[in-house]
């Protein structure tokens, strides 16, 4: 049992995650401090059972063709999925444009007596008289006018 | 792009070419770790049905999370996170069939077992073992003091075995 108050960084020393400086304090330490020296030989003891020890046998090569084949597989029917939800989400949008034209324009046509006679008494006739143009306005003051004498004097013989 | 091409691309690389919906190029991938991945998760779990299982769930994680992986991020790395994420949530069935130090493996805590292979036969860094597994650096670094102090612990034993099974059969001879 190592006691030495150094002994954690035995295991970074060993693994080569130490900065330099602190490499040469601990290899420093291990010249004079035994437990740590055995602590380091048990380590590099566990690396060389790691490095001789062989992989487990898994899959056949048979098995692993099989396993690629399935992932190949999947992975082909996630990107159809992933297009196929991009294509109709395309569909839809371009459905619902042109729902929502065609809505448009047949509430126009329906309307379109309303939105007319709407549009010139609140916007051609509430506009101030500078606005409009002066010789339109004369023009039709004038038209007015002989609409008016005439009218009259279409009254007067039966008067 | 032929498939002999893409053994010359990098794994950041081909991750690219995955996003632009070359599907080769994560095959590529694939046959790149497979082996691997298959090694890792057998030794985990046990058994080798659900070691395939696990490894093609860990490839289908990987192909949808293609497209969130930042440019920084090592394939390897993000790889075994993935691994460790399932192994979390399958659980370990069956050591009988492990032998050796596989088995010896077996006997340590999961967390430091985990700790320990990724270093010994993975070589990850103390850094991206705690990017793996989610937990600071200062713990990778006392689990693996941990782990190898157990599988030393074990060793001895067994070697302390083997030597009482020695002297007691040459006993019986003289």
């Amino acid at each position: 049992m190592n006691h030495c108050a150094e002994t954690k960084w035995i295991g970074p020393y060993h693994d080569d995650d130490l900065p330099a400086e602190d490499r040469v304090t601990v290899a420093e330490h291990l010249d004079g401090c035994e437990d740590c020296s055995r602590t380091l030989l048990g380590y590099q003891s566990i690396s060389g059972i790691f490095e001789k020890a062989d992989a487990p046998a898994t899959a056949s090569e048979v098995e692993k063709r099989i396993l690629r084949r399935r992932i190949y597989e999947t992975i082909r029917d996630i990107e159809e999925r992933i297009q196929n939800r991009f294509a109709y989400s395309f569909l839809i949008a371009a459905a619902v444009a042109l729902i929502g034209a065609f809505s448009f324009s047949w509430i126009a046509v329906q309307n379109s007596n309303q939105i007319v006679s709407y549009w010139v008494e609140n916007v051609v006739f509430q506009q101030e008289p500078e606005t409009l143009d002066p010789e339109l306005t004369t023009d039709t003051e004038t038209n007015f006018a002989e609409w008016m004498s005439s009218a009259l004097s279409e009254e007067t013989p039966n008067d | 792009m032929t498939e002999r091409a893409y053994t010359d691309i990098s794994d950041e690389d081909l991750l690219v070419l995955t996003r632009n919906s070359e599907l080769e190029a994560f095959d590529a991938l694939v046959d790149r770790y497979l082996d691997s991945l298959l090694v890792t998760v057998f030794r985990e779990v046990g058994d080798m049905t659900t070691a395939e299982n696990l490894v093609h769930n860990i490839f289908e994680e990987a192909f949808q999370g293609a497209a969130t992986l930042l440019k920084q991020q090592s394939m390897r790395t993000w790889l075994f996170k993935i691994v460790f994420q399932h192994i979390g949530r399958s659980q370990r069935i069956n050591s009988e069939s492990l032998l050796g130090l596989e088995k010896a493996l077996a006997t340590l805590v999961p967390e430091h077992r985990h700790v320990l292979v990724l270093r010994e036969r993975e070589d990850f860094s103390y850094e991206e073992i705690s990017i793996i597994l989610g937990i600071p650096t200062t713990a990778v670094q006392s689990a693996l003091i941990s782990a190898r102090l157990e599988l030393l612990k074990h060793c001895s034993t067994k070697q302390n075995q083997l030597t009482d099974k020695q002297n007691s059969v040459s006993k019986t001879r003289v």
